[in-house]
């Protein structure tokens, strides 16, 4: 059977295989597809290089007394060639974005803000002394939350990380799950949902809280400006 | 507040995992199969429990997603839910000059016409021809509200769709013809009075397939956008525009709040909901065609475009302004930042941004 992107794979096979025209052809019908991408991932033009970086791989290089490799070698034509592209360009600034993440030291605000955060300690510059019981509520919600969160259908778990860790929009999201945005809307209610009935659970029988201290808890999470700055991520 | 504080479910779905990729993190290809639909049922799920848990191949799928090109504009007559229009009018008026023209086995013609539709012909009474809509309104509906789903993108098979649709001209056939019958759209003297009769009793009742897909609040192809297609030429404007309004759903607007949600609907009209779409409040806009897309940045405000380079912005949540545009280009879709800063796509494909409020544009 002929595989769904036939022509797309012909003409990278063609390029692979060295063919000048279909390599002409081939960039004056992908290079617009890659710089809009490369705009989507940085809108300041960071990924355009990548994009370039690109063009080489793609061509193949000769190495000495070696076949020509191209990376349209790894076109396989399970999707469109403007996908595969796309996929292999986000690839590598991802890729890149992590690394370089990896040698950046954390701000030291983050870290004080966390750290409080873990302890139940006032932000610093606060005036408010730490509160023992506080601390033992922030720690058993987070506990709580992980379980929940951990317990959850992977499906449910994506989309609740791409909503909300990667912050795309509802499209964007049913583009990821492939869910009409309202669909994604309900479903991140009712996920929600389930987590808060899921923690409160755990807080009721296994940290064994009474129903006013399970209230206590959550209005110290949400009431909290400087740990958990909730205001902040709705409002702003 | 009934639910988990954001920033604390945000921090607990922060997966940390090592800067490179991992064996089993998802390579190019599988991810570009994912984006584009072609990845095998258990292959997606393989992907997805992945990606939920490994910080790398979720930034790569939402990365994809973001980088995903607006969807093309399909010409009215390419849509799937108005494609199977073509062999419905074609079955339709073939039945029509079928039953006007005379034939050597059938008497003289249209004088005579109520006396062809007795039994003893082959072909079927306008009773039973307008009887079986009354089944098969349904699969019409199924069909068009499958075909619907497509065309939002969230079920790619159109071809599927359009085949199940493409199976049923009989049914919208019959259709026209009691619709023609009722409206008297057909020459008068070409269907007896009980015929016409059988055809308006049997095309009244409501089809409570439909009636249910309504209900769930799915997209639902009422039977009366079938009849007014049917009874209307298919190069009328009119009876197109009804068609593809009647199906397009309402577009919802997210805000990073969720309580706060915005909704297009027909002709212009915008309403606003603060409790999570329970509860509507419709909102002037100014403009009176139907909005392509929009953004909400922040729980007040709202970046809206539409066709002829139409963009509102809302700061207030409640009042809308039109923003000039330096173009007339249709719209299709806008990204934001803020009440300042928006980048709005036309439908051939460019970008125009800006940084103050609308102020000045750069393509």
């Amino acid at each position: 059977m002929e595989p769904p992107h036939a022509a797309d794979l012909e003409l990278a096979s063609r390029c692979a295989a060295g063919d000048p025209a279909a390599w002409e052809r081939f960039v004056a019908k992908y290079r617009p597809v890659l710089y809009r991408a490369a705009d989507a991932l940085d809108r300041g033009g960071g990924a355009r290089d990548l994009a370039d970086s690109l063009y080489a791989e793609l061509y193949g290089v000769t190495e000495r007394g070696r076949d020509r490799r191209s990376l349209l070698h790894y076109f396989h034509g399970r999707s469109s060639l403007a996908t595969w592209l796309r996929a292999v360009l986000v690839q590598r600034h991802v890729d890149r974005i992590r690394t370089q993440r990896r040698f950046e030291p954390l701000p030291d605000e983050e870290t004080e803000t966390a750290s409080a955060a873990r302890t139940g300690a006032a932000p610093a510059g606060g005036s408010e002394p730490p509160d023992p019981a506080r601390a033992r509520y922030l720690g058993l919600v987070r506990q709580a939350l992980g379980c929940a969160v951990g317990r959850l259908p992977a499906r449910d778990r994506l989309r609740l990380a791409v909503y909300y860790v990667q912050e795309l929009t509802l499209a964007e999201t049913g583009r990821v799950l492939k869910e009409h945005e309202a669909t994604v809307s309900r479903q991140l209610a009712r996920t929600r949902r389930t987590i808060r009935g899921a923690v409160e659970q755990q807080l009721r029988d296994e940290a064994g809280l009474t129903d006013d201290q399970v209230a206590a808890c959550f209005e110290w999470m949400a009431g909290d400006p400087g740990s958990l700055d909730l205001k902040k991520v709705i409002y702003e | 507040m009934n639910e988990v504080p954001v920033r604390l479910l945000r921090e607990t779905l922060q997966v940390r995992g090592p800067a490179g990729s991992g064996p089993d993190c998802l390579d190019a290809e599988t991810v570009a199969a994912w984006a584009d639909d072609t990845l095998g049922r258990d292959e997606r799920r393989a992907a997805e429990t992945h990606a939920a848990g490994c910080a790398r191949c979720l930034a790569l799928v939402a990365a994809m997603a973001q980088t995903a090109p607006p969807a093309a504009q399909r010409s009215w007559w390419r849509a799937p839910a108005v494609g199977w229009l073509v062999p419905l009018t074609a079955a339709a008026a073939a039945l029509l000059v079928w039953m006007m023209v005379p034939g050597p086995a059938r008497g003289p013609a249209v004088t005579s016409m109520s006396s062809a539709i007795v039994p003893e012909q082959p072909r079927p009474s306008v009773a039973e021809v307008a009887s079986a809509p009354l089944r098969s309104s349904k699969a019409d509906a199924q069909a068009v509200n499958r075909n619907e789903r497509a065309a939002a993108g969230r079920e790619r098979a159109p071809a599927a769709a359009a085949g199940q649709i493409g199976a049923a001209p009989p049914v919208g056939m019959a259709k026209a013809l009691a619709e023609n019958a009722r409206v008297g759209a057909a020459p008068s003297s070409s269907l007896a009075p009980s015929s016409a009769q059988s055809a308006t009793a049997a095309a009244a009742p409501p089809l409570p397939s439909a009636a249910a897909d309504a209900a769930a609040g799915g997209v639902i192809e009422p039977p009366v956008s079938v009849q007014r297609t049917a009874a209307a030429p298919l190069g009328s404007a009119g009876a197109r525009n009804l068609l593809l309004e009647a199906r397009r759903p309402p577009a919802v607007i997210a805000s990073p709040n969720p309580i706060s949600l915005w909704r297009i609907l027909d002709g212009g009209v915008v309403e606003h909901s603060a409790d999570e779409g329970a509860t509507w409040e419709q909102q002037p806009t100014g403009v009176t065609v139907m909005l392509t897309a929009g953004a909400s940045p922040a729980p007040s405000v709202c970046w809206l475009v539409g066709p002829q380079g139409i963009v509102l912005l809302s700061i207030d949540g409640r009042s809308w302004q039109r923003i000039t545009f330096p173009e007339t280009a249709d719209l299709t879709s806008v990204r934001a930042t803020d009440a300042s800063t928006a980048t709005v796509y036309t439908a051939d494909g460019r970008a125009f941004s800006t940084s103050d409020g609308g102020r000045s544009w750069t393509p």
